[in-house]
């Protein structure tokens, strides 16, 4: 019986094809084995598959969509014919997962601790061996130190890093022999991201488990996974072990070495080239600041609380901004990032400090000569507007154009981000991510404000999209000489493209702390 | 989504059903078989005569100067001066013949389709012209309803703070009151009529639609196109009324439907009470309070026939309705 396992493959996916009830293919997976404790990345970007496959082999794809095909998983011949009650008895005790965000898949309104016991003792664990279980767990994990405050704590009051440490001794609770995790570390820190993902590394091989591994960060595939598959628009473009898929490309220009193999795949190729690098040539080269476009001076930002009292959300901020720069934000969520930027448009009001806008104080109504770019380009965009009605309300209204100057002007916007002036009149449904945040640069240009805040504006992208719109950016500002703010917690992001990069702590300027060096 | 609604088959009977009963309430007067106002013709002779029965009358002629009536006239409000109908029985031919000297060519015949009421009225023209009154109620309590409602909503959900508390408290007293109590209370005030049905009507149905428009305000508030609209300096109306009010016009349009259903019910049950549209105006609800009484004789059907109109009227409404939801349920997956 062990021999028999460890001979066959853990998991083992034969032809799988996923279909709307339209009949459009959305995935279509010839095959895909992983062996007991191997570690298998799946990358790609949007829209290829992935989420689907990990959806389908842990049984929760809706109902709406048809699968067909054979997914066998150690003793079970397909797990597609499983029924719920089987299915009930499988997820968490064979099959663990791990989910990209780990603020919306932990329930807010319990304790992570109710959380941690549940998922223990769902699977027959009585309270003494659930605490035992959680112990060992939060031991592996490197949590032990703060094991009771983290099990007495609700999600939002713990970090990105320790929330994601949560998720993962949940799914790892009962040693499954296969975990799936769907880009465990997207949504975390150029730090902690690492330290997570080394942790998820070490606890697999601790108990042996196998992990399937979504994600599109290629340098951490690089280092932890045995073998990859590509997908792109549901069909497999490469697989086979790491050598063989990306070479070693990443290894080498980490290690200063020249590589030796490069990956077989074209698109493989170009993931590689769109990694974000610390000297890239992507930023606009020999800087000579001119004239101070933006001074913060002595900036305080005070949010008044109940009971007179009030909270710091900036102290004393001191900044300076010169035209054609880029300066990087970087800093943990809580820092007041976000404060800042709505006090530079004008959202927020300043409680005490000055800021200075070409040498006038900063409007205190918006439009303040200061524009701002969202991270989400799915949410900052009317659904109910097409690309001409965004762009002609701005020239119209901001502006003050006539309707005449507004149509030609809109048709100078979108050509000028690098979009066809037939778009004009798409909805936003209709365009892609990366064609969405183009239309939010034109929106934000559209009123000529003298700096632009991007707020973590690429991080939703793939990352060849990721880096077609930073070069955008970096033309656009030749062009135009305007300055960039650019709030991010992605450093790699930061250092490829900024001329200096700020270091943002409780409000208050520093320098970057030693760990964010070694990233 | 036109093509999807087209492909619902619950919004396309739904919509067919309403569809007829609107073209006929629009009809009216100008299809109705007694076009008198209000089709109040009343043949003493005639009392409560089955369905399908045919009589023979002479037209008499009128005591009042005949003043011409024009046809739009008569569409919007009636004929203010009807023929006047004498009639004749079985055995009658030869007197009436005798009295004034008739042409056989003046004797004319009528057939009662859904037959007469206790007063000898056509019951199909007065329910031809009582959807007039159930559809129209209908139609404005909808519309202010939903003008109410957005308003309140939207202010409600986009300014927050105080001003969300005030007026989430004010929707939860409106809330609490009984329809009923805001009709009889409106009576006091207002002459009994259909806009005291109207106003009541709409006042208590407006707090739904308040509702999910504050809630979904809430949510867009938060969406960043909505910060980016206040960067650019735009106002609140503005930013209300074209930047989020569109976004709320799935859920909208679904309460329209949910609501013009209400509306017509609460219609029929305050006619049925006797605080909704004063006689002689014809209504649904009216008619089966009327009737009501001949429910455990032989001819229920009295009453069952305005009852029958009703629950078809607000089907249709309630089937557009489920069509709508399950299309923006799939819309919102």
């Amino acid at each position: 019986m062990l021999t028999a396992q460890e001979i066959a493959p853990l998991l083992s996916i034969a032809d799988l094809q996923i279909k709307t009830s339209e009949n459009k293919p959305l995935l279509h997976l010839p095959q895909l084995v992983v062996n007991s404790g191997e570690i298998h990345a799946i990358i790609g970007e949007s829209g290829s598959g992935k989420s689907l496959t990990l959806l389908s082999l842990i049984g929760l794809l809706t109902k709406q969509l048809s699968q067909t095909g054979r997914i066998s998983y150690g003793a079970i011949d397909n797990l597609l014919a499983l029924e719920e009650s089987q299915w009930l008895l499988l997820r968490g005790k064979s099959i663990g997962m791990v989910f990209q965000e780990p603020m919306t898949a932990l329930n807010p309104q319990q304790t992570c601790g109710k959380q941690l016991f549940e998922s223990a003792k769902i699977h027959g664990a009585n309270e003494h061996q659930a605490k035992a279980l959680i112990q060992q767990k939060f031991q592996d994990l490197g949590l032990h130190a703060i094991q009771e405050r983290i099990l007495s704590s609700y999600p939002h009051q713990l970090s990105g890093g320790q929330r994601q440490r949560v998720m993962i001794a949940m799914a790892c609770m009962h040693n499954p022999p296969l975990i799936l995790a769907d880009e465990p570390t997207t949504a975390l820190d150029s730090v902690s991201r690492k330290a997570v993902m080394d942790d998820l590394y070490r606890l697999c091989k601790k108990q042996g488990s196998a992990l399937l591994w979504v994600s599109h960060e290629l340098d951490l595939v690089a280092n932890y996974a045995d073998s990859i598959s590509v997908l792109r628009r549901g069909e497999l473009l490469d697989q086979g072990n790491k050598q063989q898929v990306i070479g070693d490309v990443l290894v080498a220009t980490t290690r200063n070495h020249v590589p030796i193999t490069y990956p077989r795949n074209e698109y493989v190729q170009e993931l590689i080239n769109a990694l974000p690098k610390d000297n890239p040539g992507l930023r606009q080269q020999n800087f000579v600041p001119e004239s101070c476009l933006l001074q913060v001076l002595d900036l305080v930002k005070n949010y008044q609380v109940q009971d007179g009292n009030y909270v710091a959300a900036l102290r004393q901020l001191n900044l300076n901004i010169h035209a054609g720069e880029t300066i990087a934000l970087v800093g943990l969520s809580g820092s007041g990032k976000s404060t800042f930027a709505k006090i530079l448009v004008g959202l927020e009001k300043i409680t005490a400090g000055r800021v200075l806008l070409g040498g006038q104080p900063l409007a205190l109504q918006p439009p303040t000569g200061i524009q701002m770019v969202f991270q989400d380009p799915y949410s900052s965009l009317n659904p109910n507007q097409t690309a001409r009605m965004a762009l002609m309300e701005i020239f119209t209204l901001v502006g003050k154009k006539s309707v005449m100057d507004a149509i030609a002007l809109a048709h100078q916007a979108l050509i000028e981000v690098g979009l066809s002036d037939q778009l004009l009149d798409s909805w936003p449904h209709e365009l892609s991510g990366g064609q969405r945040q183009r239309l939010c640069i034109a929106k934000a240009l559209a009123t000529q404000p003298r700096v632009l805040i991007l707020d973590e504006a690429v991080a939703a992208l793939d990352p060849i999209v990721q880096k077609q719109v930073l070069e955008l950016l970096v033309n656009l500002q030749k062009q135009r000489n305007i300055a960039y703010l650019f709030v991010t917690h992605n450093l790699q992001v930061a250092k490829s493209i900024a001329h200096k990069i700020v270091y943002l702590e409780n409000g208050m300027l520093g320098n970057l702390p030693a760990a964010w060096d070694s990233v | 989504m036109l093509q999807a609604l087209r492909k619902s088959k619950l919004f396309l009977i739904g919509f067919s059903i309403c569809g007829i009963l609107s073209i006929v309430a629009i009809l009216g007067y100008s299809i109705a078989p007694d076009n008198s106002s209000n089709a109040n013709r009343i043949v003493q002779e005639w009392k409560n005569l089955p369905p399908g029965t045919c009589k023979l009358y002479i037209e008499a002629a009128s005591q009042t100067k005949s003043t011409h009536v024009s046809a739009w006239q008569i569409w919007l409000t009636g004929n203010p001066n009807p023929i006047k109908i004498k009639p004749i029985g079985e055995g009658d031919k030869h007197h009436s013949a005798d009295n004034r000297n008739p042409t056989t060519s003046n004797i004319q015949s009528i057939r009662f389709w859904l037959g007469t009421d206790q007063f000898g009225r056509d019951v199909l023209s007065r329910m031809i012209i009582g959807s007039r009154v159930s559809l129209t109620i209908g139609f404005i309590a909808m519309i202010s309803s939903l003008l109410l409602g957005v308003f309140i909503g939207l202010i409600s959900g986009y300014y927050g703070g105080r001003t969300d508390k005030f007026l989430s408290w004010l929707i939860a007293v409106f809330w609490s009151v009984p329809t009923l109590l805001i009709a009889m209370g409106l009576s006091l005030f207002l002459p009994k009529g259909l806009y005291q049905v109207m106003v009541a009507t709409a006042l208590s149905t407006w707090v739904e639609v308040a509702r999910v428009v504050r809630g979904q305000t809430l949510q867009f508030k938060e969406r960043e196109f909505i910060m980016a609209a206040k960067i650019n300096g735009f106002s609140s109306w503005r930013i209300m009324l074209i930047h989020i009010l569109p976004n709320t016009k799935g859920s909208l349009t679904v309460l329209a439907t949910t609501n013009f259903a209400a509306a017509i019910l609460l219609e029929a049950g305050l006619g049925f009470l006797g605080l909704g549209v004063s006689p002689p105006t014809p209504t649904w609800g009216m008619m089966v309070k009327e009737n009501m009484g001949y429910l455990v004789l032989d001819n229920a059907y009295m009453a069952l026939i305005p009852g029958f109109a009703i629950m078809l009227l607000v089907m249709g409404f309630n089937l557009m309705s489920m069509g709508l939801r399950d299309l923006m349920d799939t819309k919102s997956n």
